[in-house]
């Protein structure tokens, strides 16, 4: 049971599969645990890392996540929205881990990642001076989202990264989508002036 | 539209985040307005760069390790510990928790004013409880309390009232106003014409005060025929006064010693 499943997918048949996997690992089957783990690690994953910032940390998180979904797994409802479920974990436990781990160093997360060897899909290319561009707007973009307040961050991320509506990030969040809005209107605010102000000094440096 | 405006609503604009209305506003504005353009497409770029912002590709060796934790953690711990974990946890168990404490306190205030407002106050603790004490007229205010009116019933020999809590037994409390003019109180209220003002009360009558007073009140009851008197002493405490029902002495001498003792 290794095949991939898109969880994106709004389909009724994507709906079907988690029900049934679900109640497959309610009842203590660990295979169908392991399989929504298949399922879902990319999105747990990539997920933590957006919001915190390096790999490790988000290994880390993503395995707390999987422990919660277990421990909680019993409390989710057939026909709840699995995925906002999820989301909900994700952003509880980057959450304890930010408490835990105390404000990260500007600087520190994405130079971390350089080192690691986390952006080596992006070195792969020929063209060494389009990948130093994209390098360098990572960097900003990275530095950027270090900038922000952690709710504007969780919302930005959510809604702008993992593409959910104002509503499902609202839900996630346990706030209005007034606020929602307000805290993504803020962060692309701050996103765009961190971003002119890099790109303005380097042009002055050259 | 002001060009302040249309800045505030870009970065919604961006995403189509803004309400049709205002996005039309905005449309228009920015065909005519070379600075908001310029915003725009600022914000439209650093949106685009925002997005490209991927995760890193985690490898299929170290995601394969993750889950291979979680299952040997999910192992370890077996569900029926973790049932038992969750049996205690606290969020699990806080609305019943406060529920539960929400109507011990409901039941606690209710017993308090329903039951003559908790104890009688022991009578060395007077004047030392903080917060509001019984009134002088306890008595009247509080008729289901085995107090004066038992004694007042003694002292008339009519025979000895039964004392209810009327909140208990579900009817309404008789209205102050109605006993005052019951029969008992009618009577004592009749004989309680002789008092004290509080001034008179701080410097302590002389002996012979007290056996003039004594006198006026026994030849008075005589005349009148009331056979008991009942002394009100207002302490310089305003909220304590001092209440004494005593039938008529048949000397001066052992009614004084009484009410001295009592005054103490």
């Amino acid at each position: 049971m290794t095949e991939s499943l898109r969880v994106s997918d709004d389909s009724g048949g994507y709906a079907a599969a988690i029900s049934h996997v679900v109640e497959s690992a309610k009842a203590g089957d660990h295979s169908a645990f392991e399989q929504l783990m298949i399922w879902h690690q990319h999105k747990v994953v990539s997920t933590a890392w957006r919001m915190l910032g390096n790999q490790e940390d988000a290994r880390d998180a993503a395995q707390e996540v999987f422990m919660r979904v277990y421990k909680y797994l019993r409390t989710f409802r057939t026909g709840e929205d699995f995925s906002g479920w999820l989301y909900r974990i994700i952003i509880n436990v980057c959450r304890d881990t930010h408490r835990r781990r105390g404000p990260l160093d500007r600087m520190s997360s994405f130079e971390a990642e350089v080192e690691l060897g986390g952006f080596d899909r992006l070195s792969d290319t020929n063209d060494v001076e389009a990948s130093a561009m994209r390098s360098q707007e990572r960097t900003i973009i990275a530095n950027a989202l270090n900038t922000l307040s952690k709710k504007e961050r969780e919302a930005i991320v959510l809604r702008d990264l993992e593409g959910l509506s104002t509503e499902e990030v609202a839900r996630i969040l346990g706030s209005s989508q007034t606020t929602v809005r307000s805290q993504i209107s803020s962060a692309r605010t701050k996103i765009k002036e961190y971003r002119d102000m890099v790109l303005s000094r380097r042009r002055r440096d050259l | 539209m002001n060009c302040s405006a249309i800045e505030q609503w870009i970065p919604l604009f961006v995403e189509g985040d803004l309400d049709n209305q205002k996005t039309d506003l905005l449309e228009a504005h920015v065909i005519s307005c070379e600075g908001c353009s310029q915003i725009l497409v600022q914000f439209q770029e650093s949106q685009a760069s925002l997005k490209n912002y991927l995760p890193p590709s985690f490898d299929e060796l170290s995601l394969g390790q993750m889950r291979k934790r979680v299952l040997v953690r999910i192992e370890e711990s077996p569900r029926h510990v973790i049932r038992l974990r969750s049996l205690f946890d606290t969020r699990r168990w806080a609305p019943v928790l406060a529920a539960a404490a929400l109507l011990l306190m409901a039941v606690s205030l209710g017993f308090y004013f329903y039951s003559g407002r908790g104890a009688a106050v022991p009578s060395d603790q007077i004047g030392s409880v903080p917060g509001e004490l019984p009134a002088p007229d306890a008595a009247i205010d509080h008729p289901q309390r085995e107090s004066s009116n038992v004694v007042i019933a003694k002292r008339l020999n009519i025979k000895k009232r039964r004392v209810t809590n009327p909140v208990k037994q579900g009817v309404e409390p008789p209205n102050p106003e109605e006993i005052l003019e019951s029969p008992i109180i009618s009577q004592i209220e009749e004989t309680a014409t002789q008092s004290f003002s509080s001034e008179e009360w701080v410097e302590p009558f002389p002996d012979a005060e007290w056996d003039s007073r004594f006198s006026e009140w026994s030849a008075w009851s005589t005349s009148t025929g009331i056979t008991n008197t009942k002394i009100e002493i207002q302490t310089s405490d305003p909220d304590v006064r001092i209440i004494w029902f005593a039938p008529r002495a048949n000397s001066n001498s052992s009614t004084r010693t009484d009410a001295d003792t009592h005054a103490e």
